[in-house]
């Protein structure tokens, strides 16, 4: 049959589609799925942890504070040591590059797609590049900022390629 | 920070005023770093939606459909890290749960088709105390049930869900030409069927 006759909308095709679409969008189901939903989750995570998730929302956390600290009291930024951002983001990004790292190795030797392998490579190279700046600016919030989201998206790609 | 680690708490989830996108992103954002009473807050507002949609698609057997918005909500939790925030998260959740039944379907293909559960549909039945307008969906509802489960694919997404013949062709792997011949097929059962229940 030609496609055109088939595309062709008779009375009786526009009448059924009416009733089609006048269908509930909705409906319940008999039961409540989320216990099933919550216990394949975390049968799924103790299989795939994701511990490094909590460390990085941890560090996430602290940057926030940092940035609020930043932005609503000049004040008392004044009145801190100079270098006490500085000493927070130097630590924070140690602390999360170890996190990080901790996070790889429970990962390891998980077989990777090759066709993934260029992507992680760009992201180990952001990630390094960022840490440099780190050192060179250690007062940088945003520099911080981004080497969390680099270790997020890093550790993500990973988890997802070897979940598959 | 610490309600930010993976959890499974059985209470009630918080009521949140917001509705929307920008809500459902902060939820996608908390749920993605193991917050799991962010992702029952994504499952309460979307389930109804995935089970209608899955439940059609499983041929009204309820059974099926809820293992298979079980699945495809485990897996948008195994995905959520790649979620990019460049759709909404509604589309995203919906395309998944779609995929997850259409993979069952293509796993079963040949398998005998069970019965259709009425309990839906009796659900139905009793949402509009009218009767008639009622009765008629659900001799539609009943009807569609019974469509052999290709035809029956593409009727759920064309007719029902709004869907592109060219994107049910992609997803069912099969020619936009197919998903037109099918969805043809489909009418015309249906029609068929419909004038036997109304008949």
């Amino acid at each position: 049959m030609a496609n055109s006759e088939i595309d062709k909308i008779s009375s009786g095709d526009a009448d059924l589609r009416w009733q089609l679409r006048q269908l509930p969008r909705e409906l319940d189901p008999a039961r409540d799925l989320w216990p099933g939903i919550a216990a394949g989750i975390h049968a799924r995570d103790q299989r795939h942890p994701r511990r490094w998730l909590i460390g990085l929302a941890m560090a996430a956390s602290l940057l926030l504070t940092v940035g609020v600290w930043m932005r609503a009291a000049p004040a008392h930024r004044e009145a801190a040591p100079p270098d006490l951002t500085a000493q927070v983001v130097r630590k924070e990004a140690h602390s999360m590059t170890k996190q990080y790292q901790a996070a790889l190795r429970e990962l390891e030797g998980a077989p990777v797609p090759t066709a993934l392998a260029p992507s992680l490579q760009t992201l180990d190279q952001s990630a390094a590049q960022i840490r440099q700046a780190i050192a060179a600016d250690p007062d940088s919030v945003f520099l911080l900022h981004q080497l969390q989201k680099t270790y997020s998206r890093r550790l993500a790609l990973t988890q997802r390629a070897i979940a598959g | 920070m610490l309600a930010l680690a993976v959890s499974l708490p059985s209470a009630a989830v918080d009521p949140v005023p917001a509705t929307g996108p920008d809500e459902d992103h902060a939820w996608v954002r908390a749920a993605s770093l193991g917050d799991a009473r962010a992702f029952e807050a994504l499952y309460r507002k979307h389930s109804r939606r995935l089970y209608a949609v899955v439940w059609r698609l499983a041929g009204g057997q309820a059974a099926r459909a809820e293992d298979l918005v079980q699945e495809a909500f485990i897996r948008a939790w195994q995905a959520l890290p790649t979620f990019r925030f460049e759709s909404a998260f509604s589309t995203w959740l919906h395309r998944l749960a779609v995929n997850t039944a259409l993979m069952d379907l293509r796993s079963r293909s040949g398998a005998e088709d069970l019965e259709t559960d009425d309990s839906a549909l009796e659900n139905i039945a009793t949402r509009d105390t009218a009767g008639q307008r009622a009765r008629q969906q659900v001799d539609l509802e009943r009807a569609v049930a019974t469509l052999p489960e290709r035809a029956r694919a593409v009727l759920v997404l064309h007719d029902i869900e709004g869907w592109k013949h060219e994107e049910i062709a992609a997803e069912l792997s099969m020619a936009v030409g197919s998903s037109k011949a099918q969805l043809h097929r489909a009418r015309n059962l249906l029609r068929a069927r419909l004038g036997d229940y109304r008949g």
